[in-house]
């Protein structure tokens, strides 16, 4: 018996990826209820009147951008069509690519760069960094990614606080940033704080949309897909969740398979729980 | 088969991660090294960059507010010389003390206050009467655990089996956060296999 349930790593490596394959393959259609979180996020960018400033920060590490890149993406198209105006940044390093990939998006969408889209490149310093932004942006970053002074572009001229914001999307991966951000974001009530993450960080996330100091947030690649239905725009999250349907159904039954084992095990002479 | 050189490395690397699944062998242990050596040269170049752009650039046109910066920033390296060891202590010092100020400033209302006041919901619903039982309970298990024998013994030892309970469904939440986060990271590389490498996948 427990030999049965007790499958080596690449058994069960194996058993995953052909049954995440399965639905990439030959899509099985399931449904994707929108949760009342994604609804909530969405309703927070629908809010965004022209001319608002939506202020959004690419904190994606490499190996969180299948999740967080189409959550970026998406709010960036959302709130450029609902006239916002996006002012972007990367406060890590391997955020930059995904920041420019998304600008490119949105200005091939007809945005006008410096009107309705500026890209203020990398900006260090993490919390003190933010902080040092949002009292004085010109200060802190004087010029774009390309060089050009901010008081030259139209949008840059138009940020110069965080008092000029009405919406920050940080999309991270970074665990400390739902922290950081709501510190910093508290004394400017001007800002409705929103934020886009991988399914890792939901429950750091939660106790702050709890109390309203996140207003809303999506969760992972799920919240992500669901926002793209709700946008009517559907991307990469949304041709991945059948297989992530699969594969949560995948590991409920490793999970089992796991306890079976586990309880079956041989039990060694001294009564100390075996190894193996 | 696609034809771009990229997706042929990303693909052939990414079997060459997974092949640690047979055994530990060579291959793995060298796009292991791989992986380290670009990451860390992306980011020392990323490094340079940021001092070029926000520190040399604007020194150059005669803008002299970087120069304090970037001469505390020199000062860091000051502890390979021995006798000027000390200097190095100015910029830790410098970061430690903002960083503190900074986070203390928000720390009490956005972390304190608000979550506190987060708690003090109605008792009309159920899942209202869980965050304030969890909650309550949960401070009571890690804060009167190690008391002396007392008259509420009884029900402390009731509120912490239920601490215990709340704090297991959190933990479970949280590995399922693990792996949803690790689930999406996984088809991206089967799309990029069976879809962009091999073209198996409709739509890529």
């Amino acid at each position: 018996m427990h030999r049965l349930f007790s499958w080596s790593r690449p058994v069960i490596y194996l058993f995953v990826t052909v049954v995440m394959l399965i639905p990439l393959i030959k899509p099985l259609g399931l449904p994707v209820p929108v949760g009342k979180d994604a609804r909530k996020y969405f309703d927070a960018i629908e809010a965004v009147k022209p001319g608002d400033i939506v202020w959004m920060d690419s904190h994606i590490s490499l190996s969180a951008a299948v999740e967080c890149y189409p959550q970026m993406i998406a709010t960036a198209v959302h709130a450029y069509r609902r006239g916002g105006k996006i002012v972007l940044l990367a406060m890590s390093p391997d955020g930059q690519p995904f920041a420019e990939r998304m600008m490119n998006e949105v200005l091939a969408q007809g945005a006008k760069y410096g009107e309705d889209i500026i890209y203020l490149g990398f900006v260090p310093g993490g919390e003190p960094g933010l902080a040092a932004l949002l009292s004085d942006v010109h200060k802190a970053v004087p010029n774009d990614y390309k060089g050009t002074p901010l008081a030259s572009l139209p949008l840059g001229a138009r940020i110069r606080s965080g008092k000029d914001v009405a919406v920050a999307v940080p999309v991270t991966s970074d665990a400390s940033a739902p922290d950081y951000w709501t510190r910093q974001v508290k004394p400017y009530p001007n800002i409705a704080l929103l934020m886009a993450s991988q399914a890792s960080l939901w429950p750091k996330i939660q106790p702050y949309t709890a109390t309203g100091q996140i207003k809303a947030a999506l969760n992972g690649s799920r919240g992500a897909a669901e926002y793209e239905l709700l946008i009517n725009r559907k991307g990469q999250a949304t041709a991945s969740m059948d297989a992530t349907s699969v594969a949560y159904l995948a590991f409920i039954f490793l999970i089992l398979i796991g306890n079976l084992a586990f309880y079956t095990r041989p039990k060694t002479g001294s009564g100390k729980e075996g190894s193996k | 088969m696609s034809t771009n050189p990229t997706i042929w490395a990303t693909a052939l690397l990414t079997l060459a991660v997974y092949t640690f699944l047979i055994k530990d062998n060579r291959i793995f242990r060298l796009v292991e090294k791989l992986f380290v050596g670009i990451g860390a040269g992306y980011y020392a170049a990323m490094g340079v960059r940021t001092i070029i752009q926000v520190g040399l650039t604007p020194l150059s046109k005669g803008n002299l507010v970087p120069l304090l910066p970037l001469l505390l920033g020199l000062a860091v390296y000051a502890r390979y010389v021995k006798p000027i060891a000390w200097l190095a202590k100015i910029p830790v010092a410098l970061i430690v003390a903002i960083g503190a100020a900074l986070t203390l400033r928000g720390t009490v209302q956005a972390q304190f206050i608000d979550q506190i006041v987060g708690t003090l919901v109605p008792w009309n619903s159920i899942d209202n009467l869980i965050i304030v039982l969890g909650t309550a309970s949960t401070v009571v298990y890690f804060y009167f655990k190690a008391r002396q024998p007392g008259p509420f013994d009884t029900a402390l030892a009731w509120s912490g089996k239920f601490a215990r309970l709340v704090m297991m469904v959190a933990f479970g939440i949280g590995y399922t956060g693990v792996l949803g986060a690790n689930i999406p990271r996984t088809i991206g590389q089967l799309q990029l296999i069976f879809g962009k490498w091999i073209h198996l996948i409709p739509g890529f």
